[in-house]
């Protein structure tokens, strides 16, 4: 079972002559454990590609599956179930709430879907503590840096039993160092078996994928294996 | 570093089981605490609106419970009061326990005030009575209690120039002054006090009885006169209606405009919180969890502003109830506020907070969550849906006020919370209409109107509370001044505050008012004519009065055996029929429209018929003669008689005018009876006293106001006043808001070259806009309600306070132009929103 599948997927904007075309029959699957990187140009349907994915847009055709489940057979609330406890998303801003501390944000997800405040807040430590953040659970959003930000981003879309992660530009505000740290996290998380899907401008980023989607005007126009980078001279095992 | 991948395992399909009830509810609750804390400046505008309205809610509640007296200042505890001129005491007082039981009396004797025309009351009463206690309050000193001592209220010893332990001479005899008292019910009642039994020349007497009227009805006092039965307790329980009616009122208004603010305060939160709202979407939160997170946020933001707006509200209470007490005339207990009223509208704020974040929140949980992570507001919902619904509601509070006969609470209350929703929303149809007017307008105008159609959500609620501020005021104007014409003889009272009138002889002297004067059994002499006149000038200068207005009557000079000067005036009667005998009930003696009287006044030859034989000011003349003693026997036709507003509405100041052409026609002369002093502010007690110390010294008396003020007038100008202000405020609020919002837009607009004139311009456009709209629907909203609450008599609007409605309608938005202008200033430069 694949853990996304889009099969013939579009979107449009608008009606009549202001009708834009995001996205024209786009068919992609990701299998668990693989990270998939999109790149394109501005406008080519990348984020669309991704907010559909991640059933925050109903695609205008087509079919989008996540785990097996087949969103357009879910009501709002049943997707919104998926997205706590199946769907990670990194957004390219952080968007953490800045009345939370790092832990509690990153908590969120499985404090909304009920689970026990202190089950919540050890899940989340653990979530912070792989990444690095132990010591930073405490601090409010507006204390961390940066990349300090975007790992406890990071950190809330993986809490939890999640199944695929979506990484909209997640290194887009960062600089390079920590920009590299970050997809290096995305990488080590789908190595944990979860699907990943990172839209990205960077190729040296898209570099950490197993695969690299072009898009353009809406339709994929290629796509490729993931390039021997430099991680794989460090990897000693079956690497794929 | 050595990584090594395991081979991921299937990932099983999520679960989709709903979550357990009530789910997240602890971290929302969370969130929305910590937004409180943390970002409380940015929610201090909704705060204090919040804050200002309950506060303001809890002041109403106690002036209006407290504005009126509950009549023991004149009743004490006893249920019917008689009262009994030139009594026989004992006969009196013995007659009347044996018909009612228990009686409390007190005894009255009139005290002459040198250069008055109003005498002091000397009273005989026991400060511990059984009935009448509540009517006395030792302020210093101590009770007068055997022959001999007295105690006197502020006023008396002013006039009387009177201190404890000095002494008083009283019609023939001495006392002396052991304390200083008032009537705390009736600050205004001025009188000195002995103890009982202690009265030498009683001129009344009254009598204070448990029992009921029907029962007092009946009564006959041996001795006396009995001059009035009055009964308490109807008119108390009308008042407890009344004063429920209007506690009512003023929660249902307050916390309606109230739920106006808080929806524009927590539209433009939920429109900062769009991008955190969209992300808490995004990793998951369900519509209602959105939807609890901006309810959570309006309960805490109501709470805190209840709590605080109830504790400022009764701060506010307790410093101004001193000088409330000299508004309304009598001694208030500060706890003497509906409790009840005000928890319940503590209460009703958080939930009216609560249910006004909701709107908000349905709005940001329907929202597509890309739109929302973007920060994109939703377009604008097509103006005339709301219009449809708020014309409906409108007509829904009209027919409701119409249906509620001024009575039923229930309907009154429905039809004003049906009247402001629909003025809520057909505020949208207003700013729609606005913004297609701006087509050609310049750059900055057009930019600020359209962006109120833009945020409508917003720029609606506000101007909705904006209006309802206009509303508020309005419906006090126009009622006030309804009220004012419907009363126009006897509104005013005896005089203005900045006027006084000497007399020489009152022609229209009552109860109060007798003639004090030159002649008894003829007419004034020149000479006493001259002294008068120059006694007039003398005061008129000590008081800075702007010269002195000559009063004359119109005088019949030929002969009329029988009869006193006086009653050789031309005067204004109604001709009646008694067991077939015909005579005149006299109504009023007209003072002659002299030039001096006519420019006094401001009344233009004009604006005067030329066949008038009678101007004035009352409505209750029409239909009456003009009676010329010599000429009494004539029953002719009524007299040709105009009624103008341009005459003053006060029962002793020239009210009533005979023409020169109607004097001059029946063979009338002119004779000097008085002349009126006008200051340009209101008269000092040391003022009044030094005119009357001259009054006496040359034979006359002067008259000043003995009411309170103007309460009429100078309700409709405080209410005009008040309410512009709190709709500049909600302006000014609600233009910053807007403004703030849209910083970005006014960074481009900078960039593009707009200079600091363009920006200001943008911001003045935009308080004027929402002004002009919030007067043109407060005042016709005002118009619907007053329309439906008098269905039944309508001309009772016909006198439209124009003055105010034109500060209103065109004065606000002057003032929100200028005020926009001065204060638009650019908002700092927002380079990245946080998420909040």
């Amino acid at each position: 079972m694949s853990a996304l599948e889009l099969s013939r997927v579009s979107k449009v904007y608008g009606s009549g002559a202001g009708e834009v075309h995001a996205l024209r029959g786009v068919d992609l699957i990701v299998e668990p454990g693989e990270l998939v990187a999109v790149m394109g140009p501005s406008g080519s349907g990348k984020s669309t590609l991704l907010t559909i994915a991640g059933s925050l847009e109903e695609p205008s055709r087509g079919e989008v599956t996540v785990g097996g489940l087949p969103l357009s057979r879910l009501s709002r609330n049943e997707k919104a179930a998926l997205r706590r406890r199946a769907i990670g998303y990194v957004f390219q801003d952080f968007n953490l709430l800045a009345g939370l501390t790092a832990a509690e944000n990153v908590s969120l997800p499985l404090e909304l879907d009920g689970a026990p405040i202190r089950t919540a807040r050890a899940a989340a430590l653990a979530a912070l503590e792989r990444l690095d953040l132990a010591g930073d659970a405490d601090r409010f959003p507006d204390d961390l840096s940066g990349g300090e930000r975007q790992r406890v981003a990071i950190a809330r879309a993986v809490v939890g039993q999640r199944h695929l992660l979506l990484a909209d530009e997640p290194s887009g505000a960062l600089d390079s160092v920590n920009g590299e740290s970050v997809m290096r996290l995305v990488r080590e998380t789908c190595q944990a078996g979860v699907a990943g899907v990172v839209v990205t401008h960077d190729a040296q980023l898209a570099s950490w994928a197993d695969r690299v989607v072009f898009l353009r005007d809406g339709r994929i126009v290629d796509q490729t294996a993931r390039p021997d980078g430099p991680e794989s001279l460090l990897e000693t095992g079956p690497a794929r | 570093m050595t990584t090594t991948l395991a081979a991921p395992a299937p990932a099983p399909a999520p679960a989709l089981a709903p979550s357990p009830a009530g789910a997240g509810r602890r971290a929302i609750r969370r969130w929305a605490w910590r937004l409180l804390r943390r970002e409380w400046r940015q929610q201090l505008l909704v705060l204090a609106l919040l804050l200002t309205a309950v506060a303001a809610t809890t002041v109403g509640l106690g002036v209006v419970v407290n504005v009126t007296s509950d009549d023991q200042g004149q009743f004490g505890t006893a249920t019917t009061r008689i009262d009994i001129s030139n009594p026989d005491l004992g006969p009196d007082i013995t007659a009347a326990r044996r018909a009612f039981g228990t009686v409390e009396a007190i005894e009255h004797e009139n005290v002459p005030v040198p250069g008055s025309i109003t005498p002091v009351d000397l009273r005989g009463q026991s400060p511990h009575g059984r009935y009448g206690a509540p009517m006395l309050q030792l302020v210093s000193g101590s009770w007068p209690t055997g022959a001999g001592q007295a105690a006197v209220t502020a006023s008396v010893a002013s006039t009387f120039g009177l201190k404890i332990g000095g002494s008083w001479p009283v019609n023939g005899r001495t006392l002396r002054v052991v304390g200083i008292v008032e009537n705390p019910k009736d600050l205004q009642d001025g009188f000195g006090l002995v103890a009982p039994g202690q009265i030498r020349s009683p001129s009344g007497l009254t009598l204070l009885t448990g029992a009921s009227g029907t029962a007092a009805s009946h009564f006959r006092a041996p001795g006396g006169n009995v001059v009035s039965i009055m009964s308490n307790g109807a008119s108390a329980a009308q008042r407890q209606r009344l004063q429920a009616l209007m506690v009512l009122l003023l929660a249902t208004i307050g916390l309606s405009f109230v739920g106006l603010l808080a929806v524009a305060g927590f539209t433009v939160m939920a429109q900062r919180r769009l991008r955190a709202l969209g992300m808490i979407a995004a990793i998951g939160a369900t519509d209602r969890q959105v939807r609890r997170v901006m309810l959570a946020n309006g309960a805490a933001v109501g709470t805190v502003g209840a709590a605080a707006g109830t504790a400022l509200g009764l701060a506010v209470w307790f410093a101004l109830r001193p000088a409330f007490e000299h508004v309304v005339g009598h001694r208030i207990d500060p706890l003497s506020i509906p409790w009840w009223a005000v928890a319940a509208a503590a209460s009703l704020a958080i939930l009216t907070a609560v249910a006004a974040s909701w709107w908000p929140a349905r709005s940001a949980a329907r929202m597509p969550i890309v739109a929302a992570l973007s920060g994109r507001p939703t377009p604008p919902q097509p103006a005339h849906r709301f219009a449809v619904l708020g014309v409906g509601l409108a007509a829904l509070g009209f027919v409701l006020l119409v249906l509620a006969h001024a009575q039923h609470t229930v309907l009154i209350v429905t039809g004003i919370v049906a009247t402001t929703g629909g003025m809520l929303l057909l505020a949208p149809l207003g700013i729609r209409a606005l913004a297609v007017t701006a087509r050609r307008a310049p750059v900055a105008v057009r930019l600020a109107l359209r962006d109120l159609a833009r945020y409508q959500a917003r720029s609606g609620a506000a101007l909705a509370a904006a209006s309802l501020a206009v509303g508020i005021a309005a419906t006090t104007a126009i009622n006030a001044a309804a009220q004012q014409a419907a009363d126009r003889t006897l509104s005013g009272g005896n005089l203005p505050v900045n006027q006084l009138v000497v007399w020489l002889q009152d022609p229209n002297g009552g109860p109060n008012l007798h003639a004090v004067a030159a002649g008894t059994s003829s007419a004034p002499s020149p000479a006493v004519i001259a002294r008068a006149r120059g006694a007039a000038e003398s005061i008129a200068r000590t008081v800075n009065a702007h010269g002195t207005l000559e009063l004359d009557v119109a005088v019949d000079p030929r002969p009329v055996p029988g009869t006193v000067p006086q009653d050789h005036y031309a005067s204004v009667a109604n001709p009646v029929s008694d067991q077939g005998r015909r005579g005149f009930n006299v109504l009023t003696t007209p003072y002659l429209a002299t030039p001096a009287v006519l420019d006094f006044y401001r009344i233009p030859a004009a604006r005067t018929d030329a066949n008038t034989d009678i101007l004035t000011a009352r409505n209750d003349l029409t239909g009456m003669q003009l009676l010329v003693p010599s000429e009494n026997s004539r029953f002719g036709q009524p007299a040709l008689i105009q009624t103008t507003t341009l005459l003053p509405n006060y029962t002793s100041a020239p009210n009533t005018l005979i023409t020169q052409r109607a004097a001059t026609a029946h063979g009338l002369v002119p004779q000097p009876v008085g002349w009126l002093l006008q200051t340009a502010h209101p008269l000092t007690s040391a003022q009044i006293t030094d005119a009357q110390h001259r009054a006496t010294a040359a034979g006359i008396a002067v008259e000043t106001r003995t009411a309170p003020g103007d309460s009429a007038q100078k309700l409709r100008d405080y209410a005009t006043v008040v309410g512009a202000l709190i709709a500049l405020g909600v302006l000014a609020m609600t233009v910053g808001l807007i403004r703030g919002e849209t910083a970005n837009d006014l960074r481009t607009f900078t960039a593009a070259g707009a200079s600091s004139h363009t920006r200001r311009t943008l911001t003045a456009a935009t308080a004027a806009a929402l002004a002009l709209l919030g007067g043109i629907l407060g005042t016709a909203g005002a118009y619907l309600a007053l329309i439906a609450w008098h269905w039944r008599d309508i001309s009772y609007l016909d006198h439209p306070p124009y003055a105010d409605l034109a500060v209103l309608v065109v004065g606000l938005p002057i003032a929100a132009l200028v005020g926009g202008w001065l204060f638009g200033r650019s908002p700092a430069t927002i380079a990245r929103r946080p998420l909040e």
